[in-house]
Formats: structure tokens, sequence, C-alpha cells
């Protein structure tokens, strides 16, 4: 019987395959990071510096004024945190428990009409109105302007990661489980609640963290529904500093009397709005390192 | 079956809601709320000139921009304010691309008073009825407005006939103008800056002297009614007395006669422009990347970047560039050049270069026009609205001159941070000490060859060849920019390749449609000489 | 067909199938409701916007009230001319982003799974993902600071090493590669995600099995993982082939923007119609445009999926 972490053997196939595992992964981590790299040493370069000689691996001249300007009035970043998080939590939360739900009946082989729903729902990937006809729907028939509703709304379930909850749900949910509960006398919903529910971890974390990425990551909502500042998510209060002079420009508008962001600002913010989910990513991540998979079925 | 009957039922449904939608709303509009019978309401319900307002408003008022962080609070204030004299409250927001307009004006969400101009397709929205006609609507609710705004200025506004916003009253000149170092050009001993070949002087001999500085940071703009263009365009307004650089499709229509409309890209002075920027280019004055360059220039310049703007805009821009510039860099001297001065011809804005309009679905249109009325005329409101509050956000001096409140990097609603452009009138209007004494100057330079603006307030009917327009845009962008901007190898080749695409995408039918109007137009207000 | 057979094939038709299948997944119907109110108010009752392709709008009319004109508004696809180069590069891209993409999350997610060291195994995922998170607004600004011709950090480099300056931004030729690799920056750590959760849920002892058959890591990979991958590749496909027609606006319209010489390799059909109606944005014709993609995207879906069924049964999406 073998225990968890069972001893590698060095084969002469394992060493080549790990030369090759690791080399690769490193190679591609260092070509995602180098770019990120360059965004923080550009928020932490004096501005009028990193725009006569553009951005270095390392800053030419060290400041920290723009995280200091940041900072000056925490008031409007607090705020965007603040709604953003909630929003992400309450989404998910919402979001996820629906969509599991609806993956779950459509995985279901006796359910006769699943293939015709999953269509129905697929078919919103291909065809749409446009977005003028979902704005109108949204603003002027429901009322949702500088309403939450319109920022979690939209977003709370795609077809996407419904199939996807749907295959998971299908090869980590033997038949034979769902059969025997209901021989047990258990109701479909009862079945979903305490059963599949448990067993589909990865996928309940999977498809948890794109559904929150989504709402960390929102910002066209809140350009389209909210003008009340305090309502702002966090990466439109960091697009609306980023685009302001390019509006301006765009618009033909003098920007003599404003000032406008600096490019060391501009990095500062982004530093700013990613920061926190760097630190949040590795406590997510287990579920999908981990060697051994949960809630496999055991004999 | 009865699933599909239920998901019928629901579709026509949402079907008449949708048809209700558009037709509706012009009939609940202009409607004041009936006369309230009985005591509940005190006397002070109905408005100096006569209107009702004795039921409480919800006014709604788009300006352009990103809004100033503390855009709520001034909009407090301002709430306040009509709430006591309008009984209406004011909700104030601001709308930060033309995609967005488009999307307010097309969805017909409410809004009673909106910005208007030119540039942002105002002749366009006029035409499609997007803006209810003010005709009847200003004499009758504000005449104070509409003996305030000249007859000439509501003339120049009429689309099709009618009028669709009330103009700006406040006179301005708004060049582009050639913007340098005069310290650096001291330093190097270089000519002064008043002809082409003096321009050229400088900006060799801040190539040759300053390695780590660029020239230039000329870059792709995309304003106006010229769509996608390198802004060494604008350079050129300086050499030619034509009715507006701005004119498009390639044509040049002279100001002494406007009846000459010439196709200008054909045209061996195009051809000897376009390759003098060649030769600019290949001398290095501005970068080989610039037409993927979007960093500002003021941001480039201020940042000491740049040594020179080709085209710096306007004499208010200038003024604060120099304020800006004496607090971070005192050992720079500044000068510009404006086009206006070289040529001897300048224009003042057009009416249609800053207005308020009523879209059609405006649900308070006359409480709309009481509000513009408020906003113009009556100080309190328009310092509010334009400065914030005194004491906060504003001082005034001794001399009567605004003076910010804080650092202007902090603060949270600079001078005229909500960009009520249209709103402007010089009787209250505070300006800082250094701008009002360079604008003045300049304002008064102007005046004296001032002349009348013909082309900016031509209402341009896209109808006819809407479709044309678009492929043409398209061979525009991709075309035109990089021939300005010397970064071809072969002038002629590449002028001679534009005029083919543009043709095919239908430029011919376009031009002649253009031309038609145009001299329709020339007609109409008398403009020929 | 003997007579049971019979009653049990009407049976399988039309309304006493629907009840009966009602009566007996009563809760999964009603499981489905959330869903289901959703789509519709949210996706189904705007697609009554479509008519917008075949009207010329105007303010007073709204929807239904502006005059019909037929195909009018897709005239300005085809006369521009550039239809068959649009239709080529978007796609081209998407074709090359959907399998380039895929591969390197197959091959990260594999290499992943198998590499012993827990803190590397996490520290690089982690930030593979992270530019994930960095929108094409800032990528932008990097990519022009590293190739621009004067100060880029590329030319830098160059420049030190004694070789000529490089233009990148006026020598089209390599673009159609960097938008593959812009894009691959950005998503890989995404979809290793996917994969590497579908790899977690595996059963080891198919590995233990394998292992004490004699098979090493490369033929366990061969043989085991990447077969059981292959629907999680399907379903990808089949979600992204929809949007065949569409495009990474924002990509192409951040990094390129009004860059005009690079417009022939690089211009999509969502760029292209963006800028034809800047200036006077007509809903009509960004209307029909939506929906010539739309067409297009479904016909390639529904030929992709009937190929699919023939080989996969399961994996076919309807």
């Amino acid at each position: 019987m073998k225990g968890n972490g069972s001893k590698i053997k060095r084969t002469p196939s394992n060493i080549i395959f790990n030369l090759i595992a690791y080399s690769i992964i490193l190679v591609l981590t260092v070509f995602c990071i180098f770019p990120l790299v360059l965004i923080v040493s550009g928020s932490f370069t004096q501005n009028s510096v990193l725009i006569r000689e553009g951005y270095r691996i390392w800053p030419s001249v060290f400041s920290v004024a723009s995280y200091q300007e940041l900072f000056k009035y925490p008031a409007g970043i607090l705020k965007a945190y603040g709604s953003t998080i909630a929003i992400t939590v309450i989404g998910t939360s919402i979001g996820l428990f629906v969509m599991s739900m609806t993956g779950y009946v459509l995985q279901r082989k006796d359910f006769f009409y699943r293939n015709r729903i999953s269509f129905i729902i697929y078919f919103t990937t291909i065809f749409g109105g446009g977005m003028v006809p979902w704005y109108i729907l949204l603003s002027k028939y429901l009322h949702l302007q500088n309403s939450y509703v319109a920022r979690v709304l939209p977003l709370l379930m795609t077809p996407f990661l419904i199939i996807l909850m749907r295959t998971f749900i299908s090869s980590s949910c033997p038949v034979e489980i769902v059969e025997s509960a209901k021989i047990d006398g258990a109701g479909d919903f009862k079945i979903f609640n305490s059963i599949v529910l448990p067993i589909i971890g990865p996928g309940l974390a999977t498809v948890g963290l794109f559904l929150a990425l989504a709402y960390w990551n929102e910002w066209y909502l809140t350009s389209l529904f909210i003008t009340n500042r305090d309502m702002y998510s966090l990466q439109f209060y960091l697009y609306d500093m980023l685009n302001s002079a390019r509006f301006a420009q765009e618009m033909g508008m003098y920007v003599g009397d404003r000032e406008l962001p600096s490019e060391s600002i501009k990095m500062a913010m982004v530093v700013v709005t990613t920061g926190p989910i760097i630190f949040l990513y590795p406590f997510v991540q287990k579920y999908f390192v981990a060697g051994i998979a949960i809630g496999s079925v055991k004999g | 079956m009865k699933k599909i009957v239920c998901l019928l039922l629901a579709l026509a449904l949402s079907i008449a809601v949708f048809a209700g939608c558009g037709g509706n709303d012009n009939s609940s509009s202009g409607n004041p709320p009936s006369n309230t019978s009985g005591g509940e309401n005190s006397g002070t319900q109905v408005s100096e000139s006569g209107v009702d307002i004795s039921s409480k408003a919800k006014l709604v008022m788009w300006t352009p921009g990103t809004a100033p962080r503390d855009l709520q609070r001034i909009s407090g204030k301002l709430n306040e304010m009509t709430q006591r004299d309008l009984n209406a409250t004011l909700e104030w927001n601001m709308y930060v691309d033309v995609q967005k307009l488009n999307l307010l004006l097309t969805s017909g969400e409410h809004i009673d008073v909106i910005y208007a101009a030119n540039y942002q397709n105002y002749a366009v929205y006029a035409a499609k009825d997007a803006f209810l006609p003010l005709d009847d609507l200003v004499p009758k609710v504000s005449p104070a407005l509409q003996e305030y705004v000249s007859t000439e200025m509501w003339d120049a506004t009429r689309v099709g006939g009618k009028v669709y916003m009330v103009p700006c009253m406040w006179e301005e000149w708004v060049p582009y103008g050639f913007l340098w170092r005069e310290d650096l050009r001291k330093k190097y001993n270089l000519p002064e800056i008043s002809d082409l070949e003096s321009i050229e002087a400088y900006m060799q001999g801040i190539k040759d002297n300053e390695p780590d500085m660029q020239v230039t940071g000329e870059m792709v703009s995309t304003y106006g009614s010229l769509g996608s263009h390198f802004t060494t365009w604008e350079f050129l307004d300086r050499q030619y007395k034509w009715a507006d650089f701005r004119v498009p499709y390639g044509l040049y229509i002279d100001y002494e006669d406007p009846t000459k409309v010439i196709n200008w890209w054909e045209t061996e002075e195009f051809r000897n422009d376009m390759k003098m920027f060649k030769r600019w280019a290949d001398a290095g004055y501005w970068s080989r990347s610039a037409l993927a360059n979007t960093e500002t220039k003021q941001n480039a310049f201020e940042a000491g970047k740049i040594a020179c703007d080709l085209a710096f805009n306007a004499p208010s821009g200038y003024a604060n560039l120099v304020s800006r510039v004496a607090a971070s860099h005192p050992d720079w001297e500044l000068g510009w050049q404006p086009h206006y001065r070289v040529k001897q011809l300048a224009t003042p804005n057009h009416a249609t270069q800053n207005g308020m309009a009523v879209p059609a679905s405006a649900e308070y249109p006359e409480r709309g026009i009481m509000l513009l009325e408020k906003l113009i005329l009556d100080e309190e409101y328009y310092r509010t609205s334009q400065y914030g509050v005194l004491g906060e956000d504003y001082e005034i001096s001794e001399d009567g001159y605004y003076v910010a409140v804080g650092e202007p990097s902090s603060a949270g609603f600079p001078r005229e941070a909500g960009d009520l452009w249209s709103t402007r009138n010089e009787d209250f209007m505070l300006y800082p000490e250094t701008t009002a004494k360079v604008l003045k100057e300049l304002n008064d330079e102007f005046r004296t060859y001032t002349r009348p603006n013909i082309w900016t307030g031509f209402a341009e009917d896209t109808t006819p060849y809407q479709t044309e327009k678009a492929a043409l845009a398209n061979v525009i962008t991709q075309y035109l920019p990089p021939i300005q901007a010397g970064l071809v190898s072969d002038v002629d080749a590449e002028i001679d390749n534009l005029l083919e695409k543009a043709k095919v995408a239908g430029l011919d039918k376009i031009r002649e449609e253009y031309t038609k109007q145009w001299l329709a137009y020339v007609e109409e207000h008398g403009l020929a000489k | 067909m003997t007579d049971g057979q019979k009653v049990l094939k009407a049976k399988s038709k039309g309304k006493g199938r629907f009840l009966r299948e009602l009566k007996q997944n009563k809760i999964l119907f009603i499981m489905l409701i959330p869903a289901l109110l959703y789509f519709f108010i949210n996706n189904y009752l705007p697609i009554i916007g479509i008519y917008f392709a075949f009207t010329r709008f105007s303010f007073s009319g709204g929807l239904f009230g502006s005059p019909f004109v037929g195909m009018e508004n897709f005239r300005f696809l085809w006369e521009s001319g550039k239809l068959s180069m649009l239709t080529i590069n978007t796609v081209g891209y998407n074709i090359a982003f959907i399998f380039t993409s895929n591969f390197m999350q197959i091959l990260c997610a594999i290499l992943l799974s198998r590499i012993g060291n827990k803190y590397f195994k996490k520290t690089t995922q982690s930030i593979m993902f992270l530019p994930y998170f960095v929108s094409y607004v800032i990528l932008n600004v990097i990519v022009y600071n590293l190739f621009n011709y004067d100060v880029g950090f590329i030319n830098g480099v160059l420049r030190s090493m004694g070789s000529a300056p490089f233009d990148a931004y006026n020598n089209p030729g390599i673009w159609r590669f960097l938008m593959v690799i812009f894009y691959l920056w950005k998503q890989i750590g995404y979809g290793t995600v996917i994969y590497l959760a579908t790899i977690t849920s595996i059963s080891p002892e198919l590995y233990e099995a394998a292992e004490i058959d004699g098979a090493n890591v490369f033929q366990q990979i061969r043989y085991i993982t990447i077969p059981l991958l292959v629907p999680t590749f399907i379903t990808l496909l089949l979600f992204s082939l929809g949007g065949i027609m569409k495009g990474q606006f924002d990509l192409f319209y951040q990094v390129i923007g009004n860059n005009g010489v690079l417009y022939d390799v690089t211009d999509i059909m969502d760029t292209f119609v963006y800028r034809s109606l800047k200036q006077d944005f007509d809903i009509g014709m960004s209307t029909a445009a939506g929906l010539y993609q739309s067409v297009f995207g479904f016909i390639v879906i529904m030929v992709t999926n009937t190929l699919i069924k023939r080989g996969h049964p399961e994996q076919a999406l309807f």
C-alpha cells in the first residue's frame, strides 16, 4: 500500500523529464514576470526621469513620490477596494452556487432535455443583440444606474463556466453515488447539496477563481452604469486615472487647467490594484497543486 | 406547449415595451405638469416667467471629461440651490468619451441638459432629432437667456432651420501655435523664432546640441472631423488662409472666396508640404516610432523630454503652462507663436464650438432651460459651478484674480474642472493672475485682425454618404498619418496610393456631395464675396 | 417493430414526454430556473436589438420607429475592399491564439503537475498568473517602452552591444508573431489553471498501475494524461470557435492603436468597425457588423460540433 508522497524513482527518464520541465517553466516564468518588473520599477522611479529615459529593470532615480501622491487622498482607493471586495465575495458565492446547480442538472444523463438547454445557454455566446439594447434594458427598464446590482448581475453566470462545471461534475461524480442516494429516498436538490457539492472541490475552486477574477477585474460595467464615485470598482478607478489624458486629447479638450496623472503614478496605481491578489492567490492554489485528487472514488 | 405559450407571451410583452420606448419620449416632453389647484403649494411655485414649478423635478446634466474628485460635493452645492430656486434636484455627471455620449443619447435615458459641440457631432445629432428644438422653448421659459444670446449666434446654431443648442457667448480664440523653449534657444544662439527657416534652425540646433532630448513629440491625433491625422498637419495652419485646417476629405476651402473648393490632396503644394515633413522626419525631429506613441506632448514637454511642440493648442493652455513651469522649472523660459499671428488672420470660436442642448429624452426640458439660465446669468450659480466653494476651493485676490486653495495636484475641484465651457460668461469670469495677463495680451492682439468664422458652423449631413464615409475613415486612418509624419520612403508613391484607395472607398462621391452642401450653405448665409 | 416498441416510441415524443419528464424530474427543472431566467433577461431579451442592423436609426423613432433599410447597413463592410483581409486576419489570429495558447497551457499544466518541488511549483504558477491582471492599456505602455526606436529597452541593449537599432513599429512583418506572443503572455497562467484542475482530478491509481507496468514519465503522460485532457480541450475549443470572427479587441486596439503602417497585418474585424464608426457612431452599422460576426461564428460552430459528435460524442456541446 502506497502512502502519501511516494518517492519518485531516479530513473533516467525522470531525470530528463525534470530537466526539461524545470527549464521550460523557468523560462516561461521569466517571460511572464519581466514586464511586471518594469512596471514595479517604473512606479518607484521619479516621473520626469521615467518619461525621459523609459523603463528600466531598476529605477535610475528612486522615488516614492507616486505612492505618496496616491495615498494622499486614500478615501477613493479604500472605497473602491471595499466595494470591489464585497461584490467579489457576494457575486462569486451566488454565482458559484447557481452555476454548480445548473451544471449538475445538465450532466444528469437521465435528464432528457439537457442537450437542448445546454444549447440554449451556449447560444448566447454566439448571438447577441449588441451592447446598446442590453444597455437600454438594464439602465432604462431595470433602473440599474448607480446600483451595485449592475456590477453583479451581468457577470453572475457565464455559459463557459456552466459548461466547465458540467464537465467537472460529470467526471468526478459517478452515477452510482447518485443512484444509491436516490434509492435511499433523497430528493435531487438534497443530493446536489449534501453529496455532490462536497466532492467537487477542484471544480468549485477553479470556477470560483475565474468568477472572482472576473469580478475583481471588472471596470466596463462601472464605466457604463456607475457615476457615483464612491461606488467605483477598483479597476475602473485605475482606468479612469490612466485614460484621463487620452480622453482629453481625443475629445480635443485643452488640458491646461488640470494636472494630468504622471507615468509613474499610473504604474503605482497598477501595483496597488493588483498587489493584494498576489498575496491571496497562494491560498487558493493548493487545490490545484496537491498531488492527490480530492474526493476521488476509492475502492 | 404551455412553456412555449408563456415564452411567446413574455416575448410579446417585451416587444411592446421596447416599441413604446422611442415614441413616448417625445409626447411627454414639453408638457408642463398641470396646475395643481388647492392650497397645498405655497405661492412661490411659479417662476418669474410664469412657468409652473410646483412639482418636484429631477434634473440630470452631463458634461464631457473625467470627473474631478469633488464633483459630487460641488454638484451637491448646486443641488441645494436648484432645490431652493427651481424646486428641482440636480444630478451632474461627466462622460468620458464620444462613445459614451453616443450611448447616452441612443439609449434615450433621462437627461435634461447635455454638452453639445460641432466636434462632437452636434449637427448629426440635431439632424437626427436627438435634441429638442429650442426656438419656442427658450423665449417662453427664459426671456433673459433669449436676450443674452445674440441673434447672429442663435442663427449660427441652426440645423435645418431650427436652433438646437444654447451657444457660448464668451468670445474665444483658440489657435494652435509653435511652442518652444526660449531658454534653450538663447543658450545655443539660435535665431529668433519668426518664419519657417528660423523654426527649422531651432529644431536642428536642438538636435545637434541636446542629444538626450527629442526635438518634438508629434503623434497621431483622432480629434475632430479630420479623424485620424498626424499632428504635423496642424502646423500647416500658419501657412494657408484657408477656411479651416479641419476641412475633411482632402479639400481646401479658400477663406477669401468660399466658393472656391480645391481637391487639396492632388495639388503640388500638398506634396511639397509632405516632403517637408519627410525631410524633418529623416532629420530625426520626431521618433521613428511616433505613430505608436501615446504619450501626450504636454507631459513630455513638462518633463523636459521634448524641446518644442509644432502645434500647441490655445492661449489659455499656454498661460497655464507658463504658470506651472514657473513653479516646477524656474530656469525655463517659454515662447509661443500662435498660427494666427503668422498669417494675420484670426477666427474666433464658432457658436457651435461649445453649447448646451436639451435631449429628446429630457423629462423636464423647461426646468433644464431655467437651469442653464442660472448657470450662465446668475453669479452664485456661475461661481459655484465653475470654481467651487469660495474659501474651500478658491479665493479671490485683492485685484480680483482667481487664486487656488491648496496644491494644484491635490485640488478636488480645480478651476473649470467640470468642463462647463458652454456656460462661460465674461462678467463673472475669474482668471489666475498669469493667465489673465497672457490671455489679455493675446486676445487683444487677435481682436485686431479677427474676422468671422465661416466654416466651423457648417452642419454636414452625412446620410447620403454614410457608408462611404465609414469606408473612407479606414483608408485615411491607415494611409494618411504615415504620410503626414514623413515616415514613408516615397512620398509621391504613397500619396498616389492614398488617393487610389480613397477613390475606391468613395472619395469622389463624398467630395461632390459635401461641396454641394457647402455651396448651399455659403449661399444661405451670404458668405460669398 | 413490436407493439410495445411502437408504444415506447410514440411516448418519447411530444407533450406526453414533456409532462412525464416534468413530473419525474420536477426538482431538476426547478433547479434550472435561476439560470434560465438569468439568460432570458440578460441575453435573450436584448436579442431584439438585432433589428437595429436593418434600420436607419432616428432618435425620435427609437427601435421600431426608424425606417427599414434592408441590407444597407452591411454595405460598408464589403465596399471598403477589406472584408477578405479582415476575415483572414481575424480568423487567422484566433486560430493562432487558440492553438498556441492551449498547447502552451497544456504543456505547462502537465509539467507543473509533475514537478516535485512544492515551492517552485507554487511560486512559478503564481507568477505566470499575474499577467492576467495587467490590462492591455498597461501592456501597451510596456511594449512601447520596449520597442520604440529611440529610448526603447531593446534598442538600448542593441546599441550598447554595437549593433544597429531595430525599427519595430515600421516593420509589419514581425507583428503577427508579436501579437501571438503578447496574447500568450496574458493568457498562459489563466488557462493552465483549467488544465491543472483537470489533471488533479485524475485518479492517481491510474499512474500507479502504469508505473507498476513499467511505464516511464513520458509514456504516462502520453497514454494517460493527454487523453484525459482532450475533453477539456474540446470544450475550450468549442467555446473559442464561436467567437472566431470576433477578436481580442482590447489587445489590438491598445497595442496597435493608431499606427496605420501595421494595419494590413494586424487589423481585425472589431478594430476596423470601431474606427469606421468612431466619428459617426451609427448603431445600425455597428449592429450589422456584429451580426455578420455572429452568423459566421454560428456556422463554424455548427460544423465543428457535428464533426466532434462523430469522434467524441460526449464532448459535443449539444
